[in-house]
């Protein structure tokens, strides 16, 4: 994981990424919409997590109704939706997640990863919300 | 956005590829095209907006697809949004996409062209406001098509209000349902537009189709619902609005041929429209910026307006260069302006007295009414139903005024009595008046004379575009023509079945009996013959007894009652899998890759290697195998159909097995055509029928091989090294032409001969022989080379120019073709060609079926069309004669009009290449402007002319503009008037906008343009799942295609061995150049309505670590099948099974 934080912080110093790190997350703004999205990072069984919080776990689970209207959405929009897994966390909280291999792990999938898991997340955050919360 | 150089554009872009457009037989406008697409880029680089005003038929939207493909290559995540104004142009524009990316776009680059040829990102046609909003919760990234129709959103009823605020709040939920206020129309309207504004994302370009439907902008005091709906939901700046609310278009490109009508404010008004209105227009340097509003300035001169148009404007103009002469539009069109069809541009004339004694009541009539003071004399251009027909309208006599239908289509401004035709309630009492006296029609003398006109048609093959401003006059013309046709047919049929005479006499007087009926129908007295289950029905479909045409009703209708008619052969043989005839159009594709053998079963014995004796055997009992795995369901006995497919998909199997180059190609065959099949060996009853019936069969298209001529003419040779692509396309060619001669006017020909050789037409009746197929199939091609030798419209005419103009029939007409699985063309060809009739008509919605039909060398001959058809469909292929019978009164129509036979790849282009500049008047496009001299209608056709003089001056540097004019006349002053300028321009036009070498010049660093390496890919690929086979239990599915893999998984668990299909693919992320290597495997299917299953289903995806559950929604089932889909960057240097 440290080596993982580090490859990150080399490639901030790149100036046309707009990236910050937090601690241990990483948040990556969007200039022309003003929008920001945090990205954290995990490890499982020899496997990279990269995530990112769509809806807290107070809004998912408002209503009954409610939390299965997000998830019938859910599932349709992963049929829209390359590369960027949505889906329920422990903690019931919307997420967005890309799963990789540590051992393969090059520098092109970690940007383009990093990329398109903020911009997803942000989009279907957007979308349900109009808000920029995470 | 940077501009682009005309050397990085060739690289990318090839408007005119050789491979494909040769049947289309021009050239010359792909250099212009690309020069126009790069002028189009660079002023929108530069000035954020461009408006291509090409002429008609030039190729604006190739050249649009040009300037939208350059964009997204240098920047992969760019939106693109198109706004059509109908639906029949949205589903053109997504074909012409499909065609543009598969043929002319040349690189791979995941950006605009995929590994597979298709387009990088999903294209969708959204039908309403609502589903656009739907879509766009789901996937910002697509590329969406709209059309100006759904932005008309019927607002004046408060129920109407409610009704469209809880369809779109439903999308944008967390907008407080308090904010869209359904008090007042046009409150509600802004308020309905903001809130779509919340969730249309920054688009890039949008790219607006016919502008000028938007001419009047946000001008004046009568906004339209559709022009103010654009405004918001686009985000033109308002005074107050919420956060949410902003500008949603960076850039914008406008097409339109007639771009204005007659004032540069228009530009002003399309542009300030979608939020434009405050842009500063610089020059190709980039510098000395002007406010486009000084166009929509009245104080601004119209030579400064002109110039600063020139900063965004370009038009192209059609440019045909024969010999040494060059030819502008005005130059190859012959019009005929003074009404008459005989002689060029003389008058219609009318030599019948009682027809001019009508005439001349009818005038009288129409002058009366115009004189009411209502009227006051004046009325507006294509307003009188009289001008058109004098069909009464026997809805609009039970109905109150404001609840009749339109008598005209189009969107002319009008009131709702000129709607209804001002003419028309006095007409209708003339016209009863007329009948009771007479018992018959009042005649039309216009439409009798056209009628006539166009029954020639049938001889001579030309096809005819007809327009009418009346709804009715589409139905009434077509009809009086087809009375025509029927004529024709049953001189034909008298004449080549003469010892049928008494019963083809029999079957007219049917039909005329039928027609009297008030079109119900006689009741069948027996029931159809034949099981349902063996029928096909993929190339016939039932047709409603149609009581307009003979033909229709004998080769197209229900009815036997125990005969043989068209449609009931149609429907018994051709299309019953148990009549041999079923076989009549298939291929033998072993003796096709032996050679055509004399004995082709001895050359397949010798090719794999076998003594015949024994080879016969394994080879029947190979196909018994097969034809059980495929037709599970067949009831008892073998159809000839069915049993053919088996035989084949057996005989290709052992020439794979045997191997070398013919195994190879049969390889390739089985998994193009039989990759459903499995080989196992099964003992076959007595029953099965043998092999000789199957292998070596003399069909049409094993029979045409004998004549090379007839072959070259009907099914050419196909160029190339790679057999899988020689293969496909000789399928595709070989379907259509089946299909063209089972359902189109070919058809009559086939039919006239197999009841020949039957010698009755009673349903029971059979051809001597044990192969009928084989003699009619012989008798057929002779037909078709006594026909080569002369000039009629035939089957052999429709069939050769089918396979002549081949690739651009597909382009035009089935897109999806050069993709599909080989087992779908006959549903796709089928779908297109069903139900044709030799005239057809149109109104009030375009009957899509018809349009494709057209494009086609055969039926319809005519087309008779109310003004739905004025734009967007291209009907060039074969026709190039336009009928203007229902003027229209503004310039911009006529040349919509006059531009659907009048484009590049056009019957009329085909037919001139090579000739020279020695251009006879018959060979030039014909335009037709039919009308009395002698009536009120000479007034209208002589202002729309003027009209259309002027814009031709305004848009183009020739002649000096003329005032303006009005769309009503005063018939009192006009008949007094001085005929003005109403002959054809004869200069060489010369565009006002040319295309400008300074707008050409790239002044930035290039981009580089960047390319995937497609081999390599589909190298490491395939690599990729022959490790996984080795790896795991998996079974591959015969798939064939280089970036796809299908398989079953086998899982063995303690209680039992799983089957787990699963796919991967290699696919082109979507906002970037990326490719993704995507594995799929569905999971099965439930009700996501039900909440138990909801719940179910939530837990099972968290306790499998958040696996990507993907569902969909299937109209057919009404259930939502679920996937587990997984995505990962693919590159061939590093992407491992790991």
């Amino acid at each position: 994981m440290d080596n993982l934080l580090e490859r990150i912080r080399i490639e901030i110093q790149d100036e046309s990424r707009d990236w910050q790190m937090n601690g241990d997350k990483l948040e990556v703004r969007f200039p022309h919409s003003n929008r920001k999205q945090v990205v954290s990072f995990h490890v499982r069984e020899g496997h990279f997590l990269f995530r990112s919080i769509v809806l807290g776990y107070a809004e998912v689970t408002k209503t009954d109704r409610a939390w299965r209207d997000f998830a019938r959405k859910v599932w349709v929009r992963n049929s829209h939706t390359a590369v960027v897994t949505f889906a329920f966390d422990d903690r019931d909280q919307l997420i967005g997640q890309i799963e990789q291999p540590i051992r393969t792990l090059d520098r092109e999938e970690l940007i383009f990863y990093i990329e398109t898991l903020a911009r997803e997340c942000d989009e279907f955050e957007y979308t349900l919300t109009g808000e920029d919360r995470e | 956005m940077n501009p682009i150089s005309i050397e990085q554009a060739k690289e990318l872009v090839n408007f005119e590829p050789l491979q494909r457009n040769r049947s289309a037989n021009v050239s010359g406008f792909g250099e212009d095209q690309l020069r126009g697409a790069v002028m189009a880029h660079n002023m929108i680089a530069i000035n954020r907006c461009a408006y291509i005003a090409d002429e008609v038929g030039l190729g604006k939207t190739y050249v649009a697809l040009g300037v939208a493909g350059f964009l997204r290559h240098f920047d992969p995540p760019a939106r693109i949004l198109f706004l059509t104004p109908r639906e029949n142009i949205q589903q053109k524009w997504i074909k012409e996409l499909k065609n543009f990316v598969r043929v002319n776009w040349r690189v791979i680059d995941n950006r605009v062209k995929s590994l597979q040829g298709t387009p990088a990102r999903e294209a969708l046609a959204c039908g309403s406001l609502p589903e656009f909003a739907h879509a766009l919760t789901l996937n910002n990234d697509r590329d969406y098509f709209l059309r100006m129709t759904s932005f008309s959103v019927t607002s004046k009823e408060a129920e109407d209000r409610r009704k469209h605020r809880r369809r779109i709040q439903s999308h944008i939920s967390w907008v407080p349902s308090r904010f869209l206020s359904t008090k007042n129309p046009i409150q509600f309207v802004e308020g309905y537009g903001q809130l779509l504004n919340a969730i249309v994302p920054e688009i890039d370009l949008l790219i607006v189709d016919e502008a000028n439907n938007l001419k009047h902008g946000m001008k004046g005091s009568n906004i339209s619902t559709r022009n103010r709906m654009l405004a918001t939901v686009f985000g033109r700046p308002l005074e107050s609005a919420p956060d949410w609310y902003g500008p949603r278009i960076k850039n914008i490109l406008f097409l339109s041929a007639t771009p204005f009508e007659g004032d540069y404010a228009e530009l002003y008004n399309q542009l300030d429209l979608f939020g434009f209105g405050g842009a500063t227009l610089k020059d190709s340097n980039g510098q000395n910026g002007i406010p486009v509003r000084r166009i929509g300035d009245p104080s601004v001169e119209a030579a400064e307006k002109k110039k600063i148009v020139g900063r965004f404007m370009m038009r192209r103009i059609s440019d045909l260069k024969l010999g040494e002469t060059r030819f502008t539009k005005n130059l190859y069109r012959r019009e005929w302006r003074n009404g008459g069809y005989g002689t060029h541009d003389q008058p219609m004339e009318i030599a019948d007295p009682k027809q001019r004694l009508t005439v001349a009541l009818v005038q009288k009539k129409v002058t009366e009414i115009l004189q009411d003071d209502r009227f006051n004399n004046s009325f507006q251009i294509g307003m009188l139903s009289s001008f058109e027909s004098f069909l009464e309208s026997m809805k609009r006599k039970r109905r109150k005024l404001e609840e009749q239908e339109p008598t005209f289509d189009g969107d002319q401004d009008a009131t709702q009595e000129e709607r209804k035709g001002i003419d028309t309630d006095v007409l209708e009492d003339l016209i009863l008046s007329y009948r009771e006296e007479f018992k018959r029609p009042l005649p039309h003398p216009k439409m009798d004379v056209t009628a006539d006109t166009l029954k020639h048609s049938f001889q001579t093959g030309e096809k005819a575009l007809v327009f009418v401003r009346r709804v009715a006059t589409s139905k009434e013309l077509a009809a009086k023509i087809s009375v025509d046709f029927d004529d024709w047919i049953r001189e034909k049929m008298l004449s080549e079945l003469p010892d049928l005479r008494e019963e083809i006499g029999g079957f007219f007087d049917e039909y005329e009996r039928s027609k009297l009926e008030e079109g119900g129908e006689i009741p069948n007295e027996e029931e159809d013959e034949i099981e349902e289950d063996e029928i096909t029905g993929i190339d016939f479909v039932d047709e409603e007894m149609d009581s307009n045409s003979f033909f229709s009703w004998f080769f197209r209708g229900k009815r036997s009652q125990g005969q043989l008619t068209g449609a009931a052969f149609q429907r018994n043989r051709l299309s019953n899998q148990g009549s041999r005839y079923s076989i009549l159009f298939e291929e033998d594709y072993i003796s096709w890759l032996l050679g055509y053998p004399e004995d082709a079963l001895k050359a397949l014995s010798d090719a794999v290697g076998a003594a015949r004796s024994l080879f016969e055997g394994r080879l029947r009992r190979l196909a018994f195998g097969a034809f059980k795995e495929r037709r599970r369901n067949t009831k008892s006995g073998y159809p000839v159909l069915y049993t053919l497919e088996a035989y084949q998909a057996a005989a290709l199997h052992l020439l794979e097995v045997a191997g070398g180059e013919i195994g190879e190609k049969a390889k390739i065959i089985l998994s193009e055509k039989y990759s459903d099949m499995g080989m196992n060996e099964e003992d076959c009853p007595a029953g099965f029928p043998h092999p000789k019936d199957f292998i070596g069969l003399k069909t049409f298209f094993p029979l045409l091989m004998e004549y090379p001529d007839l072959r070259a003419d009907l099914l050419p040779e196909e160029e190339g090294h790679d057999f899988r692509e020689i293969f496909r396309r000789r399928e595709q060619r070989r379907e259509l032409l089946g299909t063209l001669s089972r359902l189109g006017a070919s058809y009559i020909d086939l039919y006239i001969l197999a009841i020949r050789q039957i010698g009755s037409m009673t349903l029971r009746g059979q051809a001597e022989g044990e192969r009928p197929e084989s003699n009619l199939a012989q008798e057929f091609i002779h037909l078709l080379l006594k026909q080569k030798e002369s000039k009629p419209f035939s089957a052999y005419y429709e069939l050769s120019e089918a396979a002549r103009t081949f690739d651009l029939l597909m382009a035009v007409n089935f897109p999806d073709v050069p993709n599909a699985p080989l087992s779908d063309l006959a549903t796709i060809y089928g779908r297109v060609l069903q139900k044709q009739v030799p005239v057809a008509s149109m109104a009030g919605a375009v009957n899509k079926r018809v349009v494709q039909q057209f494009r086609m060398p055969g039926f319809p001959l005519v087309l008779v069309t109310t003004d739905v058809l004025q734009e967007g469909e291209d009907l060039h292929t074969f026709c190039m004669r336009v009928f203007h019978y229902g003027i229209t009164w503004t310039p911009s129509a006529m040349e919509q009009r006059t531009g659907r036979v009048d484009r590049i790849g056009s019957l009329f282009h085909r037919g001139v290449h090579g000739v020279g500049d020695d251009l006879e008047g018959d060979d030039l496009i014909q335009v037709f402007y039919p009308h009395l001299q002698d009536t009120i209608e000479v007034l209208q056709i002589r202002r729309v002319l003027e009209r259309l003089n002027r814009f031709q001056r305004m848009i183009h540097d020739v002649g000096k503009e003329t005032p303006e004019y009005e769309s009503h006349l005063d018939a009192s002053r006009e008949f007094l008037a001085r005929a003005l300028d109403i002959a054809p321009i004869q200069e060489t036009l010369v565009s006002a906008f040319p295309i400008r070498e300074d707008w050409l010049r790239n002044g930035r660093a290039p981009d580089k343009v960047q390319s995937v390496d497609v081999e390599e890919m589909q190298t490491h690929f395939r690599w990729l799942c022959d490790d996984l086979i080795g790896r795991m239990e998996i079974e591959e599915r015969r798939i064939g295609l280089p970036h796809r893999f299908s398989g079953v998984l086998q899982i063995s668990t303690d209680q039992c061995l799983r089957l787990q299909p699963i796919e991967l693919e290699l696919i082109a992320h979507p906002t970037s150049h990326a490719t993704l290597l995507r594995c799929k495997s569905p999971i099965g299917r439930i009700d996501l309505r039900d909440d138990q299953c909801v719940d179910l289903l939530y837990e099972i995806q968290k306790e499998l670590n958040q696996v990507k559950i993907c569902s969909s929604y299937d109209l057919k089932s009404r259930e939502f099948p679920l996937q587990v889909v997984g995505d990962i960057l693919f590159h061939p240097d590093s992407t491992q099974v790991d």
